[in-house]
């Protein structure tokens, strides 16, 4: 144990000052749906450090965004790849939160690949408690607002977007988009979504409408 | 040093915690002051936070809550000449930020094998001494008040 403390993924330098600046960069991308923003300095600062067997197990942006929004009360489940050892002990070390395997107990979920078995077993919230709704966060491969080579283009719409705004997706199924775009119309219940590439995040509220064009 | 199957090195490292625990914070600062520039990383900086202390009267009996107490903790990370990295705890009772950190920079170079021998001679044994003369200080005066209440055996009793 002691070893594996060692050679923990390194967590913010600053905890306060990290998770604060990654909070108002997280509510900033609430409330502009899909635009892309870049994280902060201060949440740079002791998560991307230079030695490269020490970063996070997890992309910078997803990790600021766990470590900002974890904590023990709040279960967490891991899905699919993410879903190792080692970035159990780092949850645990810097946000006290425990993962769980139950899907249905948990109010955050953290993938990089979805299936459907974990969009169906999400939970969406009901109409007098739409806060129950999950917040489903997302490591992609690329993140863009203008056209990329293999990815799904999104144009979204709703609250926060003066009429519609473009952002490229590479690295989630297409089958993932049609369950999104059926939640639709359960609103207000339904599942937040948090994009996250690399050190860049961009979010997708439960508001937001979405029309794909691929 | 960092085997924690081990039973003999997990023993020897709960001693030196205990014996950096209980030291004097004057002593600890001096050895520790001595250590700023080794190449430490904060794992988890300095933190002020509850913990419930819990007992039982007399070692028998269920536990009990006997109240909240204020827990300082901090885990630094240090990279041994070799690059071998070992990472060292402090905790502390009260709020002493620095206290805690002087000794998880500690106990993180004692688990390096070069530097073992050489802290726990220079380090450890020192400060364990300090502290055995405190307490025997501290028992010396406790004692000069103390009183005995002897009972004389009665004439009668066989």
């Amino acid at each position: 144990m002691t070893d594996a403390l060692a050679h923990m993924g390194a967590g913010f330098a600053e905890p306060v000052h990290g998770a604060q600046q990654t909070f108002r960069l997280l509510l900033g991308a609430m409330a502009e749906p899909g635009r892309l923003h870049t994280l902060h300095d201060a949440a740079l600062a002791g998560l991307a450090t230079a030695e490269a067997e020490l970063r996070p197990p997890f992309g910078l942006a997803l990790a600021a965004t766990l470590l900002t929004l974890l904590d023990a009360d709040t279960p967490v489940h891991l899905a699919g790849v993410l879903d190792t050892e080692t970035a159990r002990a780092w949850l645990r070390f810097h946000t006290g939160a425990r993962a769980t395997a139950d899907v249905a107990a948990m109010t955050a979920a953290v993938a990089r690949d979805v299936d459907a078995a974990l969009c169906d077993a999400l939970a969406i919230g009901t109409d007098e408690a739409p806060q129950a709704g999950a917040t489903l966060l997302l490591e992609v491969e690329a993140l863009s607002d203008s056209p990329l080579a293999g990815a799904v283009a999104l144009k979204l719409r709703g609250a926060g977007i003066e009429s519609a705004r473009d952002l490229a997706v590479r690295g989630l199924p297409a089958a993932f988009w049609q369950w999104r775009i059926a939640l639709q119309s359960e609103l207000p219940r339904g599942v937040d979504i948090v994009l996250a590439c690399g050190d860049r995040l961009a979010a997708i509220p439960r508001s937001t409408r979405i029309e794909s064009e691929a | 040093m960092t085997d924690i199957a081990n039973p003999y090195a997990r023993a020897l490292r709960q001693q030196w915690l205990a014996v950096l625990a209980h030291a004097p914070r004057r002593l600890l600062e001096q050895h520790a002051g001595a250590l700023a520039d080794e190449p430490f990383t904060r794992l988890r900086a300095p933190e002020i936070g509850l913990t419930m202390v819990r007992a039982r009267i007399g070692n028998e009996g269920d536990r009990f809550n006997v109240g909240d107490a204020t827990v300082t903790r901090c885990v630094v990370r240090h990279r041994g000449t070799d690059g071998r990295l070992a990472a060292g705890v402090g905790y502390v009772l009260g709020r002493d930020e620095a206290r805690a950190e002087w000794i998880a920079r500690l106990d993180a170079m004692l688990q390096q094998p070069e530097l073992h021998d050489a802290l726990m001679r220079e380090v450890i044994a020192p400060l364990r001494e300090a502290t055995a003369r405190r307490r025997a200080d501290e028992a010396a005066l406790t004692a000069s008040s103390r009183v005995s209440f002897d009972t004389l055996a009665s004439e009668t009793s066989p």
